[in-house]
């Protein structure tokens, strides 16, 4: 099990390389220059030169590279040309929002996939199957950034229940605990920060979420339909246990193998769509900030955002990967 | 007993009737196809509820018809009272929950027993079962375990409970030749510790002649031939009894060929009329395709169902 870390945790290296590669190469080909956007209107050529030399981007590409991946190597992702802050701090600041957003649509997701995946699964072919699976294709095929907007529309628009746009905490002026607003709210026992940063989060939550929750219904049902239909299945009920116990024990149990699966892929599929979901409910996560950066054409939070993503993912699929041998006992890591 | 299938209702089981005395071992043979399994799946009422279905009958157990009795009252004899070992140890075990968990559940769901309570008892049946290490194994999951294992936990499983009837579908066809022996031998001497009674169904006739008392032959879904065992092996008089027994490799100082049933089984959609055998029968006339034949008594005990005898 350690060995196997360890050995996940070097694989992360190359990938890791690669991706700055490419993301430099890719930005350094895109038009635009940061040095224009950056100087007032009546810089003089020469004030221009100077920016251009302090910031090493009159160097040759390969140059910029490699000095760039020396800092990278020590934590140092460089300076963010439009806040003048270490691209580190910018994005640091700006993750909890986006991975309290995350969790919360998965806990969405899940809440509703895997009850109605499993109700639709155990009475295959009835009413409440067909139910269970016009909300599953609804679901994946609505996009996520359509969603959100309809979300405005109706709840902040028409209904005014919600407020449509960014993440207040409360006039909570304190040092944030731990970034997620809930979690501080609740350590705070600040009922009303709570219920405020949830008034918040619900609509950008729901639009990623209800994504997620269509693909995870669909593999819930299938897995369980399968699962049924195995011989231990018929045992469990000819000890005489209760079909609830049939299903949501013998059966959940074997059939949440596949779902984690898809939950792995799926929290990538929402990690993207956070950048949009993000941007349209203006979330000061680290989605929106890439978007900002990528406009004001700052590289090194361009890179920086995107390499914080890419590590989360490769995270992500790393956890996931240590919790097949919790839910299979045949799956031996190594 | 019916199935309902695209293709229409199949008739899976007719006129299928015997009794089991408790102490006493029923041995059910046939073919694949026969009916033997849906037989002990009906008796516990676990065919799939909407294909399956019994549509007649009587399923007498401790004078209660169970084909009769609530859902609920159903789950209070399966596992308890009534206990079923299937075909094969490697799916009917769920792999994802350890074997412990798999033999307590049964009491948990039937007695109020501790959790302590429930595991010494796992161990003493595991024992019984004749596995070595009972309380390391509690811990450990199906597929750490061989097929002769996992079919002993099976039995282990099977007994949590003291049934007074024990279903045995097929319990060494899908093990190694050595290990099947050994299981029936367990299966038999549990038998006479606890004086239950025991359905085993198997196509083995070595099997049948050895370890029960009584045997029904099953052809087509219905029961053809029912008698001792002793009295079947002397002298069998149904035509497909005769078939099977001479379908036994003997040793024999000169060699001679193993004679086959010809044909194969007819499908449950589509039996023939009359005598569902007489397309493979070799005294088979006029009179088997148009009338059924009762299982009628032939001697002390003894009863079967043909016109030709």
């Amino acid at each position: 099990m350690i060995l196997y870390t360890l050995r996940r945790l070097l694989a992360v290296i190359p990938v890791v390389f690669l991706i700055t590669l490419i993301l430099f190469l890719l930005i350094h080909l895109a038009p635009g220059d940061p040095i224009t956007l950056l100087m007032p209107e009546d810089a003089t050529p020469e004030m221009i030169e100077e920016v251009r030399i302090r910031w090493g981007l009159d160097q040759p590409i390969w140059v910029q590279y490699f000095n760039y991946l020396s800092l990278v190597v020590t934590g140092d992702l460089g300076m963010s040309f439009k806040y003048g802050d270490p691209v580190v701090d910018v994005i640091f600041s700006r993750l909890p929002a986006t991975a309290e957003l995350a969790i919360i649509a998965m806990i969405i997701a899940t809440i509703i996939a895997i009850p109605l995946g499993m109700w639709a699964g155990a009475h295959p072919n009835t009413a409440v199957d067909y139910a269970g699976g016009l909300f599953g294709f609804l679901g994946i095929s609505m996009p996520s950034f359509w969603l959100g907007i309809m979300l405005i529309l109706l709840l902040s628009g028409t209904l005014n229940l919600l407020p449509s746009s960014g993440r207040d905490n409360f006039g909570i002026t304190d040092a944030p605990i731990t970034g997620f607003n809930v979690l501080d709210g609740v350590l705070r026992l600040n009922g009303g920060q709570v219920l405020d940063a949830l008034k918040y989060l619900a609509m950008p939550a729901l639009a990623l979420g209800v994504n997620m929750a269509g693909m995870l219904m669909r593999v819930t049902r299938s897995s369980i339909i399968d699962v049924m239909h195995e011989d231990y299945i018929r045992t469990a009920r000819a000890k005489g246990a209760p079909e609830r116990r049939v299903l949501w024990f013998h059966g959940l149990k074997n059939a949440l193998i596949p779902i984690l699966t898809i939950v792995g892929l799926e929290l990538g599929a929402l990690l993207s769509g956070s950048v949009i979901i993000e941007t349209i409910f203006a979330w000061p996560g680290i989605g929106s900030l890439l978007i900002s950066s990528i406009n004001a054409r700052d590289y090194p939070l361009v890179i920086g955002t995107i390499l914080v993503y890419t590590l989360i993912f490769v995270v992500i699929n790393f956890v996931i990967d240590l919790l097949y041998p919790f839910l299979d006992p045949r799956v031996r890591l190594g | 007993m019916s199935f309902f299938t695209k293709d229409g209702e199949v008739r899976a089981l007719d006129g299928v009737d015997f009794s089991i005395e408790s102490g006493r071992t029923l041995g059910l043979v046939g073919e694949s196809g026969c009916g033997k399994s849906v037989t002990a799946l009906s008796i516990l009422r676990l065919l799939p509820k909407h294909s399956g279905r019994i549509k007649s009958g009587e399923i007498w157990f401790e004078g209660t018809n169970l084909a009769h009795v609530s859902e609920a009252e159903m789950r209070n004899v399966r596992g308890k009272r009534i206990s079923m070992i299937f075909q094969d140890p490697m799916t009917s075990l769920n792999p994802v929950v350890n074997v412990g968990s798999q033999i307590t559940e049964a009491m948990h769901l039937h007695e109020e027993i501790s959790k302590a309570d429930a595991n010494a008892r796992a161990v003493e049946m595991l024992t019984l079962a004749g596995i070595p290490n009972p309380g390391m194994r509690l811990r450990q999951f199906p597929h750490e375990l061989s097929g002769g294992m996992r079919q002993r936990v099976m039995i282990a499983m099977a007994l949590a409970c003291s049934p007074s009837l024990l279903l045995a579908d097929e319990p060494t066809t899908a093990l190694d030749v050595t290990v099947q022996a050994q299981i029936l031998e367990l299966l038999l001497d549990i038998q006479n510790r606890f004086a239950m009674g025991v359905l085993l169904i198997t196509h083995d006739l070595g099997v049948v002649a050895h370890h029960t008392q009584e045997v029904a032959v099953m052809y087509g879904g219905r029961i053809v031939e029912h008698a001792s065992t002793a009295d079947l092996f002397r002298s069998p008089r149904h035509p497909y009894t005769k078939g099977l027994m001479n379908s036994i490799p003997v040793q024999q100082k000169h060699k001679s060929r193993i004679s086959a049933i010809p044909g194969t089984v007819p499908s449950a959609l589509n039996w023939p009329s009359g005598c569902r055998f007489r397309t493979r029968c070799p005294l088979a006339d006029a009179q088997c395709a148009h009338e059924s034949p009762a299982l009628l008594p032939v001697g002390p005990g003894h009863a079967a169902a043909c016109f030709k005898m």
